[in-house]
């Protein structure tokens, strides 16, 4: 005999599993075999498990991610309700990407003397550790993957910036200015003379050249991804602002496989104040020399189909920095710490070993 | 038949020059013993078998053959990446150790090398047959291939016998070993693979890794560049369908075009540089693979399915094994115990490369979600092929207890 939460649950995820899986063919029921049928691949399965975090608040733990339980939608109904009896799991925000492992990762806050508290979520492991800079509009848990493929083999820190994600304070249109400042009162309480490794995406980026000539020879890399030598940084911010005001048009262009708006956890935030006040025209007037100066050793990532920065910007800014590495990353956008979090580490681990020898 | 001619006496004879043979020799020859590898084919030959895994990594070391390795310029190989179904999806797995691609032909060349550089002997013959005392196994007949066809075959008097013939499984063929067992989901499968000049890798770094594509379940392809333009492509499926094609050639090109979209835009400047081979019947295992006087390594006793590349860093791991069981053998070591220690320890690593095989083709969303998750560390050491270690992995207990909760049957932990 089943239950009516029982029912209720697995007629919601049989409705998820027609919308989200079944791309051509009948629609399943609650006791079709998913697996048999081949309904569930690795994307469907990461989305499954991002709709049931975010529509019964529980995270299913890597454990209980076994085939057995995905059957059908009543086997993972039966799941859920069990999770939800139990009182669920501690929830952190979804991620773009692949699956999130909620086990080694912790939230952390941070209070700033602004009145700013900035989010983070970090993993324990040893130095140098890794501090995290997403994209603007980003969460910190879109790094959770890398967080998670860095295991404990590196202690790393995921940041939110004012404006975003859970981070909160007086400031409503910070600007590339006040994040550095953030990033450096962060890093004083987190890591006050530890050697770091600074790895940016984007906004990211431009964050972490600011902070790597400031930090000096304590940075032992600095690594660049969704960023690069814009030859015309004016007209760049333009079509960028444009491109935000369609976040469909935004995400097709951002990343190489279609992602769905709830899962990039972009979703608003592409039209936050925050979002419009990060690049001043002084600091766009400055972003030609953005790369000068910098000391340390730097690792460029470029995505190969990102849509957002050109390819040349790529080449230009690993030649406009003496002794940088240029790597490429095939089928991935302009995201690759969410699009490809373990080949990045990979690519990131290579250089350092590379750096230090 | 006629008497035997030119009997010699050696501590070892090893039958075959592929990476077992050459490991094996190499090893037993630097502690001193009177080694002949007999080798029926001319070196250098081809073989296929070009992706190292992590393990093979500090038994190349140990050998003194890694210099040379870098020196000709093998690929380095950093990981795998798995392309999934109509590329949707892929994840990557780092190597253990960083390792390289190879050419064969060149790779096994520099194992014999080193083989006989450390004093063992080579006889360009084919062995024919065991010479016996009783049960024991004593020597080998071989007949050498620039000899006369209808000559008396040679005598080669030795205290061990390995058998490293490979898919030949020389011993088992002999009745020596039990008969090859043929297994029952990869035995129906073909693979059919040429190798290409100028076909297109991912940028970078990442491009020297090895490319497996997913179709559907059983049908898959490999990429594995061998130099900075040589390019090993293999495409396997079902053995019926290749008639269905219309032969080799085009079930080959079928595959080629149709396994993967990322697989079929590769080769828009590509030229294919080799005839495309077929092979056919490559898994299998011999039960019985040691006994008086003798045991069997590598592919001669066992091969699963080249999915995760573990063929040539089994026969290295096994060889290494297997050398200092005959050594401790020859000294006076109980010959049961050694070699049933030696023949556990291939036992669980074929039997943990066979699960993870079969969790790969059965449950391929999960093994992605494992290979990413809390296990990722777990699967990293499965994948660099450190599958013979004692202790199970969290990772392969979660396989096994979902294969058998599926009904298929696991191998025994530890077994
Ligand atoms: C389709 C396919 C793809 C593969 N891909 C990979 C891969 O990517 N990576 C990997 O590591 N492995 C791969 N393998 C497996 C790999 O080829 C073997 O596991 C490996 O070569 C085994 O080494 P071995 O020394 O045991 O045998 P072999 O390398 O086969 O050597 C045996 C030798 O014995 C000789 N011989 C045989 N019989 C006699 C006789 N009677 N007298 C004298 N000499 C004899 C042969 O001429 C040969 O030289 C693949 C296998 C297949 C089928």
């Amino acid at each position: 005999m089943s239950t009516a939460q029982e029912d209720a649950t697995t007629a919601t995820i049989t409705a998820f599993v027609n919308d989200a899986l079944v791309r051509d063919g009948a629609p399943v029921d609650a006791r079709t075999p998913l697996l048999e049928l081949g309904l569930l691949d690795s994307l469907g399965l990461g989305s499954l498990l991002a709709f049931i975090r975010e529509r019964f608040g529980v995270a299913v733990p890597d454990e209980r991610v076994v085939p057995s339980a995905f059957m059908s939608a009543q086997s993972i109904a039966r799941l859920v309700d069990e999770l939800v009896r139990d009182g669920g799991f501690a929830c952190i925000e979804p991620a773009p990407g692949g699956p999130v492992t909620t086990s080694h990762i912790t939230p952390r806050a941070f209070a700033l003397a602004d009145g700013t508290e900035i989010h983070a979520l970090e993993v324990a492991g040893p130095d140098p550790r890794w501090l995290l800079l997403p994209g603007l509009g980003e969460v910190a848990s879109s790094w959770s993957a890398v967080l998670t493929s860095l295991a404990t083999e590196h202690g790393a820190l995921a940041i939110d910036y004012a404006g975003f994600g859970r981070s909160s304070g007086p400031l409503h249109t910070p600007t590339l200015r006040d994040h550095v400042g953030h990033a450096l009162a962060v890093i004083e309480a987190w890591a006050s003379d530890e050697p770091l490794v600074l790895v940016g995406c984007s906004a990211g980026s431009m964050i972490a050249c600011e902070l790597a000539r400031r930090l000096g020879s304590r940075v032992r890399g600095l690594v660049v991804t969704g960023f690069g030598l814009l030859d015309d940084p004016e007209s760049w911010w333009l079509a960028l602002q444009r491109l935000a005001d369609d976040p469909r048009a935004f995400l097709a262009a951002a990343f190489d496989r279609p992602v769905t708006l709830s899962t990039a956890a972009l979703e608003g935030s592409l039209s936050r104040p925050a979002y419009r006040s990060f690049l001043g025209p002084d600091d766009r007037a400055r972003l030609p020399a953005l790369f000068e100066g910098l000391h340390v050793p730097v690792l460029v990532v470029g995505g190969q189909s990102d849509g957002i920065i050109p390819r040349d910007a790529f080449v230009r800014a690993s030649e406009a920095i003496p002794g940088a590495c240029l790597e490429w990353l095939a089928r991935c956008g302009h995201f690759p710490h969410a699009e490809q979090a373990d080949e990045l580490v990979h690519l990131i681990r290579g250089f350092l070993s590379e750096a230090v020898a | 038949m006629s008497a035997p001619s030119s009997a010699e006496d050696v501590d070892v004879a090893i039958v075959g020059a592929g990476p077992a043979g050459s490991c094996l020799a190499t090893l037993l020859a630097r502690a001193g013993r009177r080694v002949a590898v007999v080798e029926r084919a001319d070196f250098p030959r081809y073989h296929i078998g070009e992706s190292l895994t992590g393990a093979s990594t500090p038994i190349l070391e140990e050998l003194g053959v890694a210099e040379e390795m870098d020196r000709r310029q093998f690929p380095p190989k950093r990981g795998v990446k798995v392309i999934g179904h109509e590329a949707h999806n892929e994840f990557f797995v780092p190597v253990l150790n960083p390792t390289w691609q190879v050419r064969r032909e060149e790779f096994d060349q520099i194992l014999l090398e080193r083989a006989l550089h450390e004093g063992a002997t080579l006889r360009r013959s084919v062995v024919e047959s065991v010479l016996r005392e009783g049960e024991r196994v004593v020597g080998l007949l071989h007949r050498p291939v620039h000899g006369h066809a209808d000559g008396p075959a040679h005598e080669l008097r030795a205290r061990f016998v390995a058998d490293c013939s490979g898919q030949s499984s020389l011993l088992a063929r002999l009745g020596v070993a039990s008969k090859r067992v043929v297994d029952d989901v990869f035995s129906r499968q073909i693979a059919l693979f040429t190798q290409y000049e100028g076909a297109r890798r991912d940028p970078g770094e990442m491009g020297n890794n090895t490319f497996i594509f997913y179709g559907t379940e059983l049908h898959w392809a490999w990429f594995i560049p061998l130099s900075p333009t040589l390019t090993s492509v293999g495409v396997v499926m079902p053995a019926a369908k290749v008639a269905e094609h219309g032969g080799p050639e085009a079930a080959f090109e079928w595959g080629r075009t149709h396994i993967n979209p990322d697989l079929a835009k590769r080769f828009n400047f590509a030229r294919e540089v080799s005839p495309v081979r077929a092979l056919a019947n490559y898994s299998y295992h011999v039960d019985r693979f040691w006994g008086e006087g003798w045991c069997c390594v590598g592919d001669a006793h066992q091969f699963i399915d080249p999915i995760f590349s573990f063929g040539v860093s089994f026969a290295l791991i096994e060889a290494r094994a297997a050398s200092a069981a005959i050594l401790d053998v020859l000294v006076g070591a109980d010959e049961a115990t050694r070699l049933g220690e030696y023949a556990a320890l291939c036992s669980r690593g074929q039997g943990v490369a066979r699960d993870l095989i079969r969790y790969f083709w059965r449950f391929p969303t999960f093994f992605a979600f494992l290979a990413r998750g809390e296990y990722r560390r777990d699967v990293i050491r499965l994948l660099g092929s450190a599958c013979h270690d004692p202790e199970e992995l969290g990772a392969i207990k979660a396989m096994r207890a979902a294969l058998r909760e599926a009904g298929v049957e696991t191998a025994v932990a530890g077994g």
